[in-house]
């Protein structure tokens, strides 16, 4: 129940807090003047109600800011009901002695000692059960605001914790590479180096760089990178697919110069183009083509990307996951990556049908 | 070798093809007849050269290397099948389970050479048909309960139903399986045959052990109370405590 960091010092809560003691008392000194004038109108009852309400009110209200720290003490310790219950009635009792003797010190001050002590003896039972239920309502008040602020509190360490998770979710997605591609290309670039040494050693270049990208950006999912630093890596990724695929994978780049410096998650396009090899080019003879395309968004200067092939397509509702599907980064992780990241002003669409395609539309804002 | 061993490629990335070429082509006694670059091309090569091997890629354009095997299961002329694939658990696991031979990509000269003697040495001729066996395992999910798998000891294949299993236990990375008083070593980790298994039938006594709960003869407590079970051949191992505790609720 403890919120550790809050607790000690929190200035503004607490001046909310006293600003509401304050106005809750001037309510009850209000209140206690109108009664005592109601019933005989006048200047002087007028007066005389004044006088009984200050008479009356000044001790339980000096007295009930000494109520928080008891009253929060005994919430942050959290003791169990019995135990909190017996500390609230003894100090309901301490609250009503010192009531008692804050007015008999003014009262002997103000009138004498005989006086004071005559006002004590004619009003200690009344006054006693005042303070026992004065007591109680201000006590009531306190643990009731100490209660709303660790309700809060907790309300927020879950938000956190469900961010983290969302976090941790998001770099699980980024940061995977299918492990198809890279035992296959491990396995070209090892016949590449019996056939053509120089080309392996090239190969064996991107392979490290496109590694390198993957490897930094694994570290934080929320990082952003340049749209040029996610087309190399593309670059990359399309050479050594190529070494595997040959001819029968063709590239179709459409990207719009002055793109080029926005920002964008890492790993955003890679995986779109993966997907289109793994259905359009890798499984028909004749291989595909994928149409890469970076334009700016004319409304609202967003990134506009699109990856598209000209594969076999599919029904739409073919795309639910399903238990069979093992390879590649699933489009529903993706959009699940976009819905986390941009708080749902990044879109991600997609458009297919059976023998159309497959195209997938991404906007990115870039403020 | 006199005699020469024809072999057909399919594999459908160039380098990967061309590399395996050479070295069907570098091995005595193996001649290559095709390289296919697709299933529907390796189906009808295979038919018409009728080779006596076959080394097949799993993904390939057209149909995969699996639905090429499903095909050819009932032809009169049977290849000799070898797989070669860069990753996938499921087909592994069905591969291992049906003792059919497989090469996982990268692999280098010597693994290659190893296969290829296996296949020729081995006289199993039902090679064609447990391979089609694992095309049908592969459509069932991953967890379908297992009934009988093959399993090889020096060169031969046995199949073996599963109550016949007594006991599994992990060995490095394999798994041995003892049966009918053999040992047998099955290149998969203990985990993957847990969840396959009736549980009313095997537990999972340790970490490294699974039992077949009908060739238990006793379980005795230990001093700390934890149960030793003896089987029928008189192997003793220790359940550790959290199976002991479950095991005395249940004899209740």
């Amino acid at each position: 129940m403890t919120s550790p960091g809050q607790a000690p010092s929190s200035p503004r809560p607490n001046r909310r807090l006293w600003l509401a003691y304050a106005g809750c008392c001037a309510l009850a000194w209000c209140l206690f003047v109108l009664a005592g004038s109601e019933f005989d109108r006048g200047l002087d009852p007028f007066w005389l109600a004044v006088y009984q309400a200050t008479t009356m009110l000044w001790a339980p209200m000096l007295l009930g800011v000494a109520v928080w720290p008891v009253a929060r003490r005994l919430h942050a310790r959290d003791a169990g009901q019995a135990p909190t219950a017996m500390a609230h009635i003894l100090a309901a009792f301490g609250f009503t002695a010192c009531w008692q003797a804050g007015e008999f010190a003014v009262n002997a001050t103000l009138f004498g000692a005989d006086h004071a002590g005559a006002v004590l003896v004619a009003g200690l039972l009344w006054r006693s059960v005042w303070g026992l239920v004065v007591y109680a309502a201000i006590a009531t008040a306190f643990t009731a605001v100490l209660q709303a602020r660790a309700a809060r509190s907790a309300a927020v360490a879950a938000a956190q914790a469900e961010s983290a998770l969302a976090k941790a979710e998001l770099s699980a997605i980024s940061g995977k590479l299918n492990p198809h591609f890279l035992f296959n290309t491990l396995n070209s670039l090892i016949a590449l180096t019996r056939k053509d040494p120089a080309a392996a050693e090239a190969a064996l270049l991107k392979f490290a760089s496109m590694l390198r990208y993957v490897l930094d950006t694994k570290r934080g999912a929320e990082d952003r990178v340049m749209l040029s630093d996610e087309i190399d890596f593309l670059r990359d990724y399309l050479a050594l697919e190529a070494l595997r695929l040959g001819t029968r994978l063709r590239v179709d780049w459409q990207l719009e110069e002055r793109t080029l410096a926005d920002e964008l998650p890492p790993l955003t396009l890679q995986p779109l183009v993966e997907n289109s090899i793994l259905h359009a080019v890798a499984p028909r003879k004749a291989g595909g083509c994928v149409t890469i395309t970076a334009r700016r968004n004319a409304l609202n200067q967003g990134l506009d990307l699109t990856v598209a092939d000209d594969g076999p397509g599919c029904e739409l509702d073919a795309l639910e996951p399903r238990p069979g599907q093992r390879r590649g980064v699933g489009l529903a992780a993706l959009k699940k990556r976009f819905s986390l990241d941009y708080d749902g002003r990044a879109r991600l669409r997609i458009h297919t049908a059976p023998g159309a395609g497959f195209r997938v539309d991404l906007f990115i804002p870039q403020t | 070798m006199n005699t020469t061993t024809t072999v057909l490629i399919a594999e459908d990335e160039p380098l990967a093809a061309e590399a395996l070429a050479d070295w069907v082509k570098a091995t005595p006694g193996l001649q290559l007849v095709a390289v296919c670059e697709d299933g529907d091309d390796a189906l009808a090569q295979i038919r018409a050269l009728k080779p006596a091997l076959v080394l097949t890629d799993i993904q390939m354009p057209g149909l995969t290397g699996l639905q090429v095997v499903r095909e050819i299961q009932h032809d009169a002329h049977q290849p000799r099948i070898i797989f070669t694939t860069a990753y996938d658990d499921h087909a592994l696991t069905a591969f291992e389970l049906h003792a059919v031979d497989y090469l996982l990509k990268p692999f280098s000269r010597e693994r290659f050479d190893e296969a290829v003697a296996h296949v020729l040495r081995d006289a199993a001729p039902n090679s064609v048909v447990s391979a089609a066996e694992v095309a049908q395992a592969l459509g069932a999910p991953a967890d379908a309960p297992l009934t009988r798998l093959l399993v090889r000891d020096q060169g031969k294949i046995f199949p073996l139903q599963v109550g016949d299993i007594e006991s599994l236990r992990s060995d490095n990375k394999y798994t041995a399986i003892t049966a009918k008083g053999r040992s047998f070593l099955v290149r998969l980790p203990i985990a993957s045959f847990e969840t396959r298994l009736d549980p009313a039938r095997f537990l999972r006594v340790q970490r490294g052990c699974i039992v077949n709960l009908d060739f238990v003869d006793s379980m005795t407590p230990d001093e700390n109370s934890q149960l030793v079970v003896q089987l029928r051949d008189g192997t003793r191992i220790t359940a550790n405590r959290e199976v002991s505790k479950m095991l005395r609720e249940q004899s209740l």
